[in-house]
């Protein structure tokens, strides 16, 4: 099911067309390089391409904000074609020059905020009508402008008990606790010496900006640091202005930026090849139906090349590729999420694909939230420009709508208010609505068994797939002889139970069998709680319906609010139905996804090495395809 | 006010409080870490989003069982009549497993997000993982949620 073939590839050829074939296998996306590995990432360090990324990063900071911009980064397209015949344009003294431009705006920047700092110091002491000269003019005594709390001032007032001095709080409108302190000159050095030792620094408020202009007043020095915050700000402006123009260039930097990450990249994979003087080796996967392909575009090189192929030795696992067809590839997502299936057991994609669909339908259970959520993502798919993985996750999601539309529709929900029609009412009778969610459970956890069976099979298990199907044997028969007392189903799980013991375990002796075998029979209990688990299933979907029900409920009660009330009840519907959505999209998807990994796959699923990821032209602003 | 009510009310603020209070905790836990790693990596704001939010749904799961109770008491409707003793006792009953397994799960749910978002800090693309793990913890409050739902509706007034 669905698992391409891939075959081991080893290409040998001489060293000096290593680059030519490199960029050919590049160019065609055809291998999974094994040694040197494709997923290596080239160093983002080399210091041309830090700048380069500067300077595309400083430049778009003056282009407009788009409405969610950071959720849906504008993508850039080109054809393999464009991007090949890209050659590097020497743009090196116009990176320098934006990167100057952009330092000097920063240096300014911090100058601003230094000036503004010094602003906050000395609008303190406004209330002095002098300059700092004047206020130091006096003879023996100095004048100090301090800031002190209530417990530093008693401190200091404990300090300087035995020196002579004025502490007085100043009369100042804006800012409390700034004092003077006025004390003899010969006794500031002792002072201060013994304040530092308690750990306890005054800081002059006056020093710090004051005295670089020791002639001015404050209000001066106030219009001097204004005046000069107003001058670095034109000199901002200008600066921006002058950036602003190499806006057009934003695009070639982009793309030497890419050429440049993708040399890097070839470099670094060329510097990993098994080599000798003369020779390089590649060694990797190809997907068996593109293996002509591969030798047919790498005929050009003619004899000065070789390369063999060979179906995958015992111990070697390939790396896996699925494919389905486009209905059920968004499905994907979940089975990449949990990581790469065995090449050699099978894609479960398709199958998970109904429960996923349903699980997640029951979760959200309202047909209003449906409509909502597909019509969102088809208006996305519609309006934006998105990757491969991005148009599968809105188609994904589209499906999801559709699932709740069709669930809730069933079920009677529109946006929380019950509808004329429903096939169950499960606020009604949620007993029955749970034990419909074990059913599902069951059918689920049954299926994947059929498909550890199917494995087994494929692999040639004989014994493991009987024990697995007299697994199904007694989880389907035992709970009929509970309910209907019937005695071919007691019957039926004897023999049943007949088979786990016996086939279980592959061992040759007879006890080492039974005994592994009624171990196997405890892990009932596993299937038991496997089923249990679904009850989330109810759960989550009347905790949709039932927050959607008081949505309506504040709504209804803020329209009663006279003039404002129907804008208030339009918010609290429009905002309260878009909340609830996210949340239990989030939780409905979240516990969906668990359901397949924990309950579904835990019985099939063999994990393999790798996905199939094959060598290819690795940029980061510029989409090739 | 009879008795009967004080009790029904009262497991209806355990309910929405409890749960309340553990998804605070919780969220507030993982909030701190996420702001952590966004400092360095804004790019992760997403995935550090879905794993804030994961355990403020047991928050949700309690304030649902109050409404829940409310409606079932009829209190938006007018004055509540009729509630004996011992069906105060029922409901304040019912309502105890949504808020103190919501409670515990948040708190539990917390820390596993919390952490969950430093593994997202360095593997930014297996962000499902954690969150996967975190359900786990959720399972619970879940069951509580359903259990007080199912005892609640089954409690007659």
């Amino acid at each position: 099911m669905a698992i391409e073939k891939a075959k081991k590839v080893e290409i040998i050829g001489f060293d000096k067309i290593k680059y030519q074939v490199l960029r050919k296998l590049q160019e065609e996306e055809i291998i999974h390089l094994e040694t040197p590995s494709s997923e290596k990432l080239p160093s983002l360090e080399a210091p041309n391409l830090r700048d380069l990324e500067r300077v595309v990063k400083f430049l778009s900071s003056f282009e407009k904000k788009k409405f969610m911009g950071d959720i849906f980064p504008e993508v850039r397209f080109k054809n393999r074609e464009e991007f090949k015949a890209l050659r590097p344009e020497d743009l090196s003294s116009m990176t320098e020059e934006l990167l100057k431009i952009s330092s000097q705006i920063e240096e300014r920047a911090l100058k601003i905020k230094e000036r503004n700092d010094e602003l906050r110091t000395i609008s303190q002491l406004t209330f002095i009508d002098a300059s700092l000269e004047e206020v130091h003019s006096l003879e023996h005594f100095l004048i100090l402008f301090l800031r002190l709390n209530k417990m530093e001032r008693s401190k200091l007032k404990e300090l300087l008990s035995k020196k002579q001095f004025l502490l007085k709080e100043l009369p100042s409108q804006n800012h409390r606790n700034i004092f003077v302190l006025l004390m003899h000159k010969h006794d500031l050095a002792d002072a201060a010496g013994c304040l530092r030792k308690e750990g306890f620094n005054i800081l002059d408020l006056a020093l710090h900006v004051w005295a670089n202009h020791p002639d001015k007043n404050p209000h001066e020095i106030i219009e001097n640091l204004n005046s000069e915050i107003g001058e670095l700000n034109t000199q901002i402006h200008s600066l921006k202005e002058k950036a602003k123009e190499y806006l057009s260039y934003k695009d070639k930097l982009m793309h030497l930026y890419d050429f440049m990450l993708n040399e890097e990249y070839k470099n670094s994979i060329e510097k990993d090849l098994l080599k000798t003087e003369n020779f390089f080796l590649f060694d990797g996967w190809v997907l068996a139906e593109r293996e002509k392909e591969l030798l047919k575009s790498l005929e050009e090189f003619g004899d000065k090349i070789y390369v063999h192929t060979r179906q995958p030795q015992k111990g070697e696992i390939a790396p896996t590729y699925l494919k389905n067809n486009k209905v059920v590839a968004p499905f994907e997502i979940l089975v990449k999420m949990y990581g790469p299936p065995h090449p050699r057991s099978l894609d479960p994609t398709r199958i998970l694909a109904p429960f996923f669909f349903l699980f997640v339908g029951i979760c959200i259970s309202d047909a209003g939230y449906g409509i909502m959520l597909a019509l969102i993502s088809y208006y996305i798919l519609w309006r934006k420009k998105l990757t491969e993985t991005g148009k599968r996750f809105f188609t994904f999601l589209s499906y999801l709508g559709i699932a709740t539309f069709l669930v809730g529709a069933a079920l009677g929900g529109w946006w929380g208010r019950p509808a004329p029609f429903k096939i169950v009412d499960v606020m009604a009778s949620p007993f029955q609505f749970l034990l419909f969610c074990f059913v599902l459970g069951f059918i689920q956890v049954i299926t994947g068994i059929v498909m550890r069976i199917y494995i087994e099979l494929k692999n040639r298990n004989y014994q493991k797939a009987i024990s697995q199907l007299s697994w199904i044997g007694l989880l389907i028969s035992l709970p009929l002889y509970f309910v209907y007392k019937i005695s071919v189903f007691k019957a039926f799980s004897f023999v049943a139970v007949g088979g786990i013991l016996l086939f279980s375990s592959q061992s040759k002796n007879i006890f080492a069998r039974i005994g592994i075998g009624l171990y196997e029979l405890y892990g009932i209990t596993k299937y038991f709680s496997d089923v249990l688990s679904y009850s989330r299933l109810l759960a989550l979907g009347m905790a949709t319906g039932v927050i959607a029900m008081v949505i309506n409920l504040l709504a209804g009660l803020a329209f009663k609010i006279p003039v404002l009330g129907i804008v208030f009840a339009l918010g609290i519907l429009i905002g309260g139905h878009l909340f609830n959505l996210a949340i239990n999209l989030m939780t409905g998807f979240i516990h969906s996804a668990r359901l397949q990994f924990v309950e579904f796959f835990s019985k099939f699923f063999d994990l393999g090495k790798k996905y199939f990821e094959p060598l290819k032209v690795k940029t980061k602003y510029n989409h090739v395809v | 006010m009879e008795w009967g009510l004080v009790l029904a009310i009262f497991g209806g603020a355990v309910a929405v409080v409890a749960a309340g209070i553990g998804s605070a905790i919780g969220v507030g836990m993982t909030g701190q870490a996420s702001n952590g790693v966004m400092s360095e990596k804004p790019e992760n704001f997403v995935s550090c989003l879905l794993l804030t939010a994961l355990p403020g749904t047991q928050g949700i799961y309690g304030f649902l069982i109050s409404i829940i109770l409310i409606m079932k008491l009829g209190m938006l409707a007018g004055p509540v009549v009729g509630i004996s003793v011992s069906q105060g006792w029922s409901i304040f009953a019912a309502c105890l497993p949504v808020g103190l397994a919501g409670l515990v799960s948040a708190i539990h749910q917390g820390k596993v997000c919390t952490t969950g978002v430093y593994m997202v800090a360095k593997q930014p693309a297996d962000f499902v993982k954690p969150l996967i793990l975190a359900v786990f913890v959720e399972f619970y409050a879940v069951l509580g949620l359903l259990i007080s739902l199912l005892m609640l509706n089954g409690i007659k007034l």
